[in-house]
């Protein structure tokens, strides 16, 4: 509020001052010119310094000669200046932009600015970080805290969920460990550990995060969370008939809460399953699994190919290159590899941040450009 | 003199001097300058021994070797090719394995490039310019916006 | 509330420097007086709205309020005070936001100095000056806008990075900037002129001693840089010809050569075109600088060309200002009456070689920097143009210009007399020779080192004869003399003080280009070393605790014989926020030279590489620079200055301020 009625005066003064300058009555204009002022100044100069014996006295003659000279030629031009013609700008055309003007800036800074957003200076948001909910100080009191007690189970235990949330797994994996590691392990703490590596190895679950979540239903075997990851881990292992049985488990616990868990399950039961799938994507992959491996490899050669036209047609898909360059390796095709980078790199020559991602992709495919 | 011939011969000085400014900077043109290569570059088309150039990219990890005198192994990469490198002197200190770098000196016959200079100066990024695009391009390097060294 | 405050101001400043830049200039073509009467009270709102602004910013900073991206991105709450004020300035951001205070600033002067500049040419002067204003502001809240907000703010922020964190460069960017920034009057006052179509000493008196003033501060700006670079970097460099020093040496060439072609023009009326041609060339160099150093085009090309925002703005007012003010000096150029006829042998013509030099030296450096820029552009190959081109381009165009320029003073306006000239100027001739061959036999060393520092002795000497001269020493009674000498006007004792300062940089130069020693070598515990006939002795390494860093500090005690004359500490200094590492170099000025001390890697156990230089006679450089600084402040403290034109009492054109 303070804001708004100080940025109002703010506007106000600006306007009234500048109109107060336009309405002021101004002088007379003298007839004199400053370059007048100028050369006496001069004049005066140069007989103080012929005085002063630093000019010799004919130098000091011609001196004053030319002074005067353009003294004279001065005062002539003066003359015809000082009738310059002078003319009044009708008011409006002045007072409308003075007006106008600040009112823009208004709209300008609505655009650009955060009208109302408080301050937030360091040392005030760690005296009321409690009341304000201020997360980022609150985990820099714990952390800071930490850092001096690195034993302090609890702080390990309050921190160590935050930062999964917030997506920091390499601390979270630490912090869980601590907790672990200080405290009685719980099936909670275990899974979140399980959980910090998955996030940390991004997305792939190591055998670590496997013991973890392992760990976790050792101590409560009805343990959703943990019994969801390793079921993904089947998954991801291609362990269709384990992932299968798991995510089937995993839907037979209905006394559960369903904490969105229960969508993927079914959605990965029905891309597995197929008697209960539902989308084509689901039964071409499922179609494939059943085939022969030579007729396999000639599907997904097909799709690839698939991939690849949609691409030519619609290439702003970083995704769907890096997609394409690890089928082709997948293939063992590692001169279309290169070759799909190539296209990659002409797609993309225009931005090199997506076409770094492309390429870093590549890379580490072992894929290098023709 | 007359006021034409004054005229003339601040014209005349005036070119004097431009000319004489025009064929310094002509002159050192062809004598100072120096190339920024990449280890690719020398890989495809190497130049010729003795020929200044300055040699930009990653410090190779693991590539540093300090001999008993000051004199200090290391290889550039640009991920793509690789280029041993020889210089005798002290490192700045932002040079740091898997950093970027700039050397500037002279491949020898055997192909090892002679440094005489390493580039200590970088932008807050630690990354030396020309390294910073030539690796961009390859899209190795993410490094940040473009930020002023020194604010000046 | 003053993060929004300072945002909202800045736009009002846009605002106010809009009606600046437009209404003064109808009404001086208009002649409605009123409306011309506009333009001092603008400036001034423009300059408090500015600074208001600013004001917050550098709050935000105090306060360490990282919901201000701005201050996240270059603050640290456990920086030290100083730091977290120049972290303000230490960005981007925050660095353009200074420039357009100080450019703010410079308009707020002439609206408060300028009442007795002819009216229709104080409006349009201010005019140009808001257009400048609004052209920089739109840049900085369009697509440098340091008020942006970051919500929920991080708890620390990132820091400024470690090698600004110093005492110089919290004060080198301000200094440079007012030079910068500065010669934006000079530019003003000529495309006012210009537009005006006239041209008179009111003009000169005007425009010299604010060109005066820009370029003492440009001068400390340059020198602090050189400065910084020698004690931070940690080799001993006090010069790299880098683009961005380039960036600030160029308006420094053309500014020099305005403050001596503005006295061609007040004194005798000539060389009018020639110096409204030079204040715009200045301030287009200040600018070109800026575009240099702030659209990311020398860090990167690649980058300007993927994030070109920035870049293409800066260009845009670039090619605007420059063009602009270039396109209607061809128009009107042709309209300024010529005057004051001078023989080639005279001060004026000695002025026109000086101009003619500094021009051309600009010009070296001018290519220098731009050709790589231009080359890698159009042809992609990437090159780098360093010191070895700037030595053989530069150094033989400023060697006539130093043995001309004691002459200069020696000859009387019009017309002069070289050969009295020569005679009055013999001694000193015959001094600076004899010390250069003296020099060279005895102490051997290079042949160009003792020339530089023959050409130093030339110039100090040159200005001492001037002042005996002057004094008539020797010729009348000593009591005459005596009042001579205090009756000299400060602008010529400044004038003298600047050459002297220039021949005692050529000196430090020249001693330090030649004369530097270098040892590098791996240093245990009780190891000693000799250098430049004193011995290091290394003490060993101790760690020492800083606000936001930890030192490991090198202790090495230096004798002469068995006498302790100095102990150098320098230092390795790691950043905690950052982790990033600088090298704290330990120096000690010797009445010869310094020694410099800085620490290597660590060589083996209990080893560290210990890199030792002897700059001869090095800190003459910086005393150099800072005595022609002092010259211009004589110069500009002179009474025919500050009076400008008298004041004129019958009339007041701005209203009560």
């Amino acid at each position: 509020m303070i804001f708004f009625i100080a940025a109002a005066i703010l506007t106000g003064a600006v306007i009234l001052f500048m109109l107060r300058a336009v309405s002021a009555k101004p002088g007379d204009e003298t007839g004199q010119s400053p370059a007048m002022d100028v050369y006496k100044a001069q004049m005066g100069e140069l007989d103080r310094d012929a005085a002063a014996g630093l000019i010799p006295p004919a130098d000091a003659e011609a001196a004053r000669i030319e002074l005067s000279r353009r003294l004279l030629a001065e005062s002539r031009k003066d003359g015809s200046a000082a009738a310059s013609r002078s003319s009044r700008v009708p008011r409006p055309g002045i007072i409308i932009p003075i007006i106008v003007l600040p009112f823009a800036a208004i709209g300008l800074y609505a655009w650009l600015g955060t009208p109302g957003m408080p301050d937030m200076p360091l040392g005030e948001r760690m005296s009321s970080a409690l009341q304000n909910q201020d997360v980022e100080i609150l985990m820099a009191q714990v952390e800071k805290h930490l850092a001096e007690n690195p034993n302090d189970l609890r702080g390990w235990t309050v921190i160590a969920p935050v930062y999964l949330r917030r997506e920091r797994y390499n601390d979270a994996v630490l912090a869980f460990s601590n907790v672990n590691r200080l405290g009685e392990p719980s099936a909670a703490s275990e899974t979140g550990l399980g959980e910090a590596l998955v996030g940390a190895q991004e997305g792939v679950i190591s055998d670590e995060a496997r013991a973890a979540f392992q760990r976790a239903l050792k101590l409560e075997p009805g343990f959703i969370r943990a019994r969801f990851f390793l079921a993904i881990a089947a998954d991801q292992d291609g362990d269709r008939e384990e992932a299968v049985r798991r995510w089937k488990d995993l839907l037979a616990s209905s006394e559960e809460p369903d904490g969105g868990w229960r969508r993927i399950a079914r959605q990965r039961l029905a891309a597995l399953q197929p008697e209960t799938q539902v989308g084509p994507g689901g039964a071409e992959i499922d179609a494939a699994s059943q085939m022969a491996p030579e007729d396999r490899q000639a599907m997904i050669r097909s799709m690839v190919a698939g991939l690849a036209e949609r691409l030519k047609e619609n290439p702003d898909d970083q995704d769907g290159w890096i997609r394409l360059i690890r089928s082709y390796t997948v293939l063992g095709d590692r001169e279309a590899a290169a070759r799909a980078l190539g296209d990659a790199r002409a797609a993309f020559a225009g931005d090199p941040e997506t076409l770094g991602k492309i390429v870093a992709a590549a890379d580490a495919l072992g894929v290098a450009a023709q | 003199m007359t006021r034409k011939q004054r005229r003339l011969s601040i014209i005349a000085a005036a070119g004097a001097v431009l000319a004489v400014a025009a064929g310094l900077v002509l002159y050192a043109f062809q004598d100072t300058i120096v190339f920024f290569n990449t280890p690719t570059d020398l890989a495809e088309k190497p130049s010729p021994p003795g020929t200044r150039l300055r040699l930009g990219g990653l410090v190779k990890e693991g590539s540093v070797v300090r001999d008993q005198g000051h004199e200090v192994r290391f290889i550039i990469t640009d991920t793509e090719h690789e280029a041993p490198v020889v210089y005798a002197g002290i490192l700045p200190d932002l040079f740091r394995e898997g950093q970027g770098v700039v050397a500037e000196g002279a491949l020898r016959e055997d192909g090892t490039f002679v440094a005489d200079t390493v580039l200590a100066k970088h932008d807050e990024n630690y990354m030396p310019r020309e390294v910073a695009d030539a690796l961009k391009e390859k899209g190795v390097w993410q490094g940040g916006t473009p930020t002023d060294r020194n604010a000046n | 509330m003053y993060a929004e405050l300072g945002h909202f101001a800045l736009t009002l400043a846009l605002a106010v420097a809009l009606v600046q830049a437009t209404l003064p200039h109808w009404g001086a073509s208009r002649g409605d007086r009123s409306l011309m009467a506009l333009a001092p009270s603008s400036a001034l709102l423009g300059f408090a709205l500015v600074a208001l602004s600013f004001v917050c910013l550098v709050a935000g900073y105090l306060g360490s309020d990282f919901s201000i991206t701005n201050v996240w991105e270059n603050s640290h709450s456990a920086k030290p005070l100083i730091y977290k004020i120049s972290g303000t300035w230490g960005n981007h951001e925050g660095s353009m936001l200074l420039w357009v205070l100080i450019l703010a600033l410079c308009a707020a002067l002439v609206a408060l100095f300028g009442g007795n500049l002819p009216e229709r040419l104080h409006a349009r002067v201010l005019a140009i000056q808001g257009a400048l204003s609004a052209l920089f502001l739109a840049f900085i809240l369009f697509t440098s806008n340091p008020f942006l907000r970051l919500f929920p703010p991080p708890a620390e922020g990132r820091d400024l990075n470690p090698v600004l964190q110093d005492p110089g460069l919290a004060i080198h960017p301000p200094l440079l900037y007012v030079g910068y920034v500065g010669f934006s009057i000079a530019f003003a006052f000529a495309v006012a002129a210009l537009i005006e179509g006239r041209i008179d000493a009111a003009w000169a008196r005007w425009v010299r001693p604010w060109s005066l003033l820009s370029w003492i501060f440009l001068t400390l700006g340059i020198a602090m840089g050189s400065y910084w670079a020698y004690y931070e970097l940690g080799w001993g460099g006090w010069w790299f010809w880098d683009p961005v020093e380039n960036a600030s040496f160029m308006p420094w060439l053309a500014g020099t050569a305005l403050v001596h072609s503005a006295i061609v023009m007040e004194k005798r009326d000539a060389l009018k075109i020639w110096t409204v041609l030079l204040a715009i060339l200045t301030f287009a160099f200040s600018l070109l600088g800026t575009f240099l150093v702030r659209s990311g085009v020398l860090t990167s090309v690649h980058a300007f060309a993927t994030d070109p925002a920035r870049g293409i703005f800066i260009l845009a007012i670039l090619a605007a200002v420059v063009g602009g003010s270039f396109l209607l000096f061809a128009l009107r150029a042709g309209n300024l009456r010529q005057g004051g006829l001078f023989a080639p042998i005279s001060r004026e013509g000695s002025l026109v070689f000086n101009n003619l030099i500094l021009a051309a030296a600009g010009g070296a450096v001018f290519v220098g920097t731009l050709y790589p820029l231009a080359l890698e552009a159009l042809t992609g190959a990437k090159i780098s143009v360093g010191a070895p081109f700037f030595d053989m381009t530069f150094i033989p165009l400023m060697i006539p210009l130093v043995i001309v320029l004691p002459f200069g003073p020696m000859l009387p306006w019009k017309r002069g007399d070289l050969l009295g000239a020569a005679q009055r100027l013999s001694a000193a001739a015959a001094l600076a020779l004899v010390a250069a061959l003296a020099l060279y036999a005895l102490e051997g060393g290079s042949l160009g080192g003792a020339a530089g520092i023959g050409l130093g002795i030339w110039l100090i000497a040159g200005t001492i004869s001037e002042v005996v001269w002057r004094s008539k020493l020797g010729k009348v009674p000593l009591s005459e003399t005596g009042r001579r000498l205090v009756n000299l006007q400060r602008s010529t004792v400044g004038m003298l003080l600047a050459h002297a300062g220039l021949g005692v940089t050529l000196i430090g130069i020249a001693a330090v280009s030649s004369g530097a020693l270098e040892k590098i070598v791996a240093m245990k515990p009780g190891e000693t070393l000799q250098i430049a006939g004193r011995t290091l002795t290394f003490e060993g390494m101790a760690p020492r605790q800083g606000p936001n860093y930890r030192d490991l500090v090198g202790h090495f005690v230096v004798r002469e014989g068995n006498r302790v004359v100095a102990e150098i500490d320098p230092a390795k200094r790691i950043f905690v926020a950052s982790g990033r590492q600088t090298t704290e170099a330990g120096i000690k000025s010797f009445i010869d030279g310094d020694l410099y001390v800085s620490l290597g890697d660590g060589a083996g156990t209990n080893a560290i590489v210990v890199r030792t230089y002897y700059k001869p006679l090095i800190p003459l450089i910086w005393l150099g620079a800072v005595v022609m600084a002092l010259g211009g402040v004589f110069s500009l403290s002179d009474r025919r200055f500050r009076v400008g034109a008298p004041r004129r009492a019958a009339t007041r054109l701005a209203p009560a301020e």
